[in-house]
């Protein structure tokens, strides 16, 4: 059901599209006969001027800032479509508002079923890593500055995945428990109650951010303080 | 009325009469070149980021974006093997893009492979990958194999349209331009609303993203002395909000895009930022040629021709 505003949207849409075609067609019939174009030719220029004037229109909308008047109800119309279609950009950034130093990387600490900490994983460091690494590893560094961001349930896959190369191939993740049950399933082996701990990974992400000084200056290279910190993207745990 | 026809008329030379066909070709074969070495990179690690043996599930993926985006892996097997094949598969479309095989088939392919793909796995794809998926999209309406085309070769067509109308088919570089603008005044208009930007410090912060900073040798001292600092700063912000005015204006459009193709250099000579600044340059090649004078009309708008190429 169209609202009154999409209606009115769309007749002046319409009535734009037929003034502009009927000039297109009268701009012809006024030039003398050996200059006017064929039909078709005059139909094909008439549909690609209409195709480009509304290319143009849905890139303005989707770049718009969404504070521009109409933008944000323009952009929610459009959306679904351009989203859908692979023909979405949104607004582009690059390094704005502000230049985000993340100089980041991941870290994977896997338990043991007796609790004991097997080994620590860590993704690359790619500060440290020379050009023509980044160059063929920039995927991951895009992953490493993106996994906090977006749902857990990437961070759960990443951890699943790490699972299969740290402990086991045929290691799977144990079901979440609910509150107030058992902690550790337990199975039952030749009659006797068995109860299993599971392996546990715990994955977290860290990153490097300057500590600029009080008075506001800009430091020097080498008297960067450079401030380390840290969050818990997922903690899973497995059965072998 | 007077002014409307003049208006039509422009327009209509706009789109019609004033872009070079050939740089269709020319774009053609520096995207292809590109875009082999953009899907190569995917290919060394498909099942790393693609399969559900990776590190991203495609039932995930799917979940985070509410099915809202369309992919062929959302449909296909998920194993690597499927996901390798199909990336071979674009591989080979980039390659028959660049010898000008069938291209308005190929570039169609590679349209829907790089959404495919990109929708796959969003975690991993920036303004760089928006921007390549964009121009194969623009590319699907201009006339690719109009030079040095090896299909056109082998089917020994010859060119049966005149370069007049060559010309009047080449209006999809419109498209490519007007994107282009966008990208430059969007950005311009975003780092307007940073406070670092207008503070003229951004870039101290840029030189201090040592995952993407720092590519070859840059003296510390631009970016530690305030004075060259602003100046380069805001210079960024002026430079990216003028380029798109100075390439319009037929009189500046060579100087200007000259200038954006050393900015985008100076760009990738000081940080690892893969391809984007490539793919920008391809991008301000489609304005190279639009200024060349309207060819008179006569009423023979089409007439066989032999093939040049």
């Amino acid at each position: 059901m169209q609202n009154g505003k999409d209606v009115r949207i769309q007749k002046i849409l319409e009535s734009w599209i037929v003034s502009l075609s009927e000039a297109a067609i009268m701009n012809e019939i006024s030039k003398p006969e050996e200059e006017r174009l064929s039909r078709p030719e005059l139909a094909r220029r008439i549909l690609v001027a209409l195709f480009l004037f509304a290319v143009m229109v849905v890139v303005v909308v989707d770049t718009a800032p969404p504070m521009l008047p109409g933008a944000s109800e323009a952009k929610a119309m459009l959306h679904p479509l351009l989203n859908y279609s692979g023909l979405w950009q949104g607004r582009w950034t690059l390094f704005a508002p502000n230049p985000k130093i993340n100089n980041s990387w991941i870290s994977a600490d896997v338990y043991q079923p007796d609790g004991q900490l097997k080994e620590t994983w860590n993704s690359t460091y790619w500060p440290e890593t020379e050009g023509w690494e980044r160059f063929l590893g920039f995927r991951h560094i895009n992953y490493n500055n993106r996994i906090h961001t977006i749902d857990k349930s990437a961070a759960d896959d990443l951890a699943d995945y790490l699972s299969r190369k740290l402990i086991s191939p045929e290691v799977t993740p144990k079901l979440r428990v609910e509150l107030g049950a058992a902690s550790s399933p337990t199975h039952s082996s030749g009659g006797k109650v068995v109860v299993e701990n599971p392996w546990r990974i715990v994955l977290s992400r860290s990153e490097l951010n300057i500590s600029l000084p009080d008075d506001g200056t800009l430091p020097p290279r080498e008297e960067t303080l450079w401030l380390s910190s840290s969050e818990n993207l997922t903690t899973r745990e497995y059965q072998p | 009325m007077h002014l409307m026809r003049q208006a039509i008329q422009g327009v209509d030379r706009w789109l019609f009469a004033s872009c070079a066909p050939i740089m269709c070709s020319v774009l053609r074969i520096a995207y292809a070149s590109m875009l082999l070495i953009y899907i190569g990179m995917w290919l060394r690690e498909a099942e790393f980021w693609f399969s559900d043996t990776g590190v991203l599930r495609a039932q995930t993926m799917n979940q985070i974006n509410s099915g809202g985006y369309a992919s062929l892996l959302f449909w296909l097997p998920t194993d690597s093997a499927t996901v390798r094949l199909l990336l071979i598969v674009l591989w080979m479309n980039a390659l028959l893009l660049l010898l000008g095989c069938w291209s308005k088939f190929q570039i169609i392919c590679i349209f829907v492979g790089l959404v495919s793909f990109q929708h796959r796995n969003t975690l991993i794809c920036d303004g760089q990958d928006v921007l390549v998926r964009l121009l194969a999209f623009y590319m699907i309406f201009l006339p690719l194999d109009y030079a040095w085309s090896l299909g056109r070769k082998l089917a020994k067509k010859p060119r049966v349209v005149s370069e007049r109308a060559d010309r009047r088919s080449a209006w999809g570089l419109r498209l490519i331009q007007f994107q282009l603008t966008v990208i430059y005044v969007s950005t311009a208009w975003e780092k307007l609303q940073g406070i670092s930007w207008r503070d003229g410090t951004a870039l101290f912060y840029v030189a201090r993203m040592d995952d993407l900073f720092g590519r070859f040798w840059i003296p510390d001292f631009l970016f530690e002395t305030p004075e060259i600092l602003h100046a380069m700063t805001w210079s960024v912000i002026a430079f990216e909000g003028l380029l798109p005015l100075f390439l319009w204006i037929p009189r500046t459009r060579p100087v200007a895009v000259a200038l954006g193709i050393l900015f985008h250099l100076s760009i990738e000579y000081a940080m690892h930022i893969f391809l984007f600044e490539w793919f920008m340059i391809i991008s301000l090649l489609s304005f190279v040629g639009s200024n060349r004078p309207t060819l008179p009309r006569t009423t023979s708008n089409m007439h066989a021709a032999p093939a040049t190429n």
